[in-house]
């Protein structure tokens, strides 16, 4: 049987299964070279959506109605002191902004967050008590966002 | 080394990387809580329930007739001790790795052609994207993985040595096999066609008393029992480029259904064959007459085409073979799969899902590795340059290095798979609200819902979800 037959045929899904193996094994000793940044605030779950590891940081401590810091590269290209439902806004994740307040989020700036909402989720603005109105037809980018609500006299 | 020689260390070999391939998909597997979704109401509804009384009552559940299927899931949930996640997830891993080891043992790997064939049979049979269902999802048992050992297991009692014994372990694969799930009568089909193609470990009595339990099948739950097929009310279905809601479908096909069936059938076949329609929906075609498809896409539909290619020219040549009735373990295994597609097509009827077509995706893996181990053999004796089938070397390498590429996509599903089901169970309210009936928990039940919340969401360790940069578009992310 030629070399370049079976190099064909058993090389490719033998070198694929190495390397989902060597991978299993090399993160099993600590390496995390390709992992997606995980979250290590609950701000930072918020942004990125990921509702099970806001809770899980929301149940070991961390401040619900608190600032906390979003890395760069997670919402833009800045990193940002947000509190959490703040960095749900921005991430565009309502379900989220709900599951928040569900589990104790009752403070926020109300000026500013209803400036975020009606720029990047107009549909949260009656979950949080603002007026449903002017909001954005189309939602800005994160950046925009947070230099308009600014501009407007929200703090930073 | 002749191709032809009893040789252990090739079977052993082939043993063992089933093995390996199956526990590496169980760790991945043991990463992913109980799932919420089609899951939780399972526990819920067998809740201080005796097991005689679960089974019972599933005899009278109208359009579905599943008896087994939550039986089983009451037995691993008495044993679980109320470990839920390590003994459902435990047991699906356990599933995978069966269901590898019988579908090697059925494949008789004796040979160098026979071991080199096997890491892209393989990848075929677990990167194919009707088997994703089968362990994307828990449910909290996946009864299409059930079907599919039930699947392998019969082709491997009709390879065995003709005995009474084969003959009522067939029996009750079968019976055990029809009440778990509808498509579990495919078992009844395998045995037939493998009978044909010459696997005789069924006796002709055996066959007969198979048939009558299919026949007792039909009379039990149309006529005594009274149960209907499902009707076009109960979910949403793809169609054409789109998917249809229940409202949709009753007024486009509500006075006339068989259209609507006819083209599950067909798109169920297409599936299986090409990649393309996916639960109904042509996106690679629709995409492609809009603007591009994704590379996913591409990849799927390429390697799926190409795989098909490679069997049916591998079946063209032969087919004089078969009409003198003589047939190869090649041969016996793509007519089983000829046989298999349409029959489990029928299925898929009344709505086209991915994962219905499982047992034929596993016979089309096995299909594609007989017709590849062929070829290679032939490669290895002194007459392959005059060998009927020949193939491109670049046919070859586009099939393997694309399943390659599924084979590593579904470990990627799986991943990502247990970072939804963690989020899903954080929205457990929302979930709950949605329901179309209300969820209204016993202290038992909350118990249990409690236990599975902070499984999935505070305390089981976060698998981070892993990035390969541009790569990651050559995954399928949505099975």
């Amino acid at each position: 049987m030629s070399t370049g037959l079976i190099a064909r045929c058993a090389a490719p899904p033998l070198a694929g299964f190495l390397l989902v193996a060597a991978y299993v094994v090399a993160e099993a000793v600590g390496f995390d070279g390709l992992a997606r940044p995980e979250a290590a605030t609950v701000s930072e779950a918020a942004a990125m959506g990921h509702a099970a590891r806001a809770l899980q940081l929301i149940a070991e401590g961390q401040d619900v109605n608190g600032s906390h810091r979003v890395r760069e590269g997670l919402l833009d290209h800045a990193s940002h002191e947000l509190t959490p439902i703040e960095a749900a806004i921005l991430g565009r994740h309502a379900e989220l902004v709900r599951l928040l307040q569900r589990s104790g989020a009752r403070r926020w700036d109300a000026a500013r967050t209803a400036c975020f909402a009606r720029m990047r989720l107009p549909e949260v603005l009656t979950d949080l008590g603002a007026s449903n109105t002017a909001a954005a037809d189309q939602y800005a980018d994160v950046e925009t966002t947070i230099r308009t609500c600014s501009l407007q006299g929200a703090r930073l | 080394m002749n191709y032809r020689r009893p040789a252990i260390g090739a079977a052993r070999l082939a043993y063992a990387v089933a093995l390996a391939v199956g526990l590496l998909m169980g760790v991945f597997l043991l990463e992913i809580p109980v799932q919420l979704s089609d899951s939780f109401t399972e526990f819920t509804a067998i809740e201080g329930r005796s097991l005689p009384e679960i089974i019972g009552a599933e005899f009278y559940n109208g359009s579905y007739f599943r008896p087994l299927r939550r039986g089983l899931i009451k037995i691993v949930h008495d044993l679980s001790a109320g470990h839920y996640y390590l003994a459902f997830r435990g047991f699906q891993a356990v599933q995978v790795v069966v269901l590898l080891l019988l579908a090697v043992r059925m494949l008789r790997v004796r040979s160098r052609a026979g071991v080199i064939a096997l890491p892209l049979g393989l990848a075929i049979l677990v990167g194919l994207h009707t088997f994703a269902g089968a362990v994307v999802e828990g449910l909290p048992i996946n009864h299409f993985l059930t079907i599919l050992i039930c699947c392998a297991a019969a082709v491997n009692l009709a390879q065995a040595q003709p005995r009474p014994l084969v003959d009522l372990a067939s029996i009750a694969l079968l019976v055990a096999a029809m009440l778990t799930i509808e498509s579990g009568l495919l078992v009844w089909v395998i045995f037939v066609a493998a009978y044909l193609v010459g696997y005789h470990g069924v006796s002709r009595r055996g066959m007969a008393a198979l048939t009558v339990c299919v026949a007792v099948y039909f009379v039990g739950r149309f006529i005594l029992i009274g149960g209907t097929a499902p009707g076009l009310d109960e979910r949403s279905a793809g169609f054409g480029f789109s998917v249809l809601n229940p409202d949709e479908l009753t007024k486009r096909f509500g006075s006339n259904p068989v259209p609507f069936y006819l083209y599950n059938v067909v798109s169920a076949i297409s599936c299986v064959l090409f990649a393309e329609p996916r639960g109904g929906v042509w996106a690679f075609a629709r995409n492609l007459t809009r603007s591009l498809p994704d590379a996913w896409q591409v990849v799927n539909v390429v390697t799926s085409t190409a795989t098909t290619f490679l069997i049916g020219r591998y079946a063209i040549t032969r087919l004089s073979s078969w009409r003198a009735r003589a047939f190869s373990e090649a041969d016996r295994f793509v007519i089983m799969f000829l046989v298999v597609l349409p029959a489990n097509a029928l299925f898929a009827a009344a709505y086209e899902k991915d994962v219905i077509m499982s047992p034929a995706g596993l016979f089309y893996a096995v299909a594609a590795y007989m017709v590849v181990r062929e070829l290679m053999a032939r490669e290895d004796s002194p007459v392959g340059a005059t060998s009927a089938l020949t193939v491109a070397p670049v046919l070859l390498l586009v099939i393997a290095a694309g399943w390659t590429i599924r084979f590593i996509g579904i470990h990627d599903s799986l991943r990502a798979r247990a970072l939804s089901v963690r989020d899903e169970w954080a929205y457990y309210d929302d979930w709950a609200r949605e329901q179309r009936t209300d969820v209204e928990l016993n202290a038992a039940q909350s118990v249990i819902k409690q236990h599975l919340f902070e499984d999935a969401v505070l305390r089981a360790p976060r698998v981070p979800q892993v990035s390969l940069g541009a790569i990651d578009a050559l995954f399928d992310r949505t099975q």
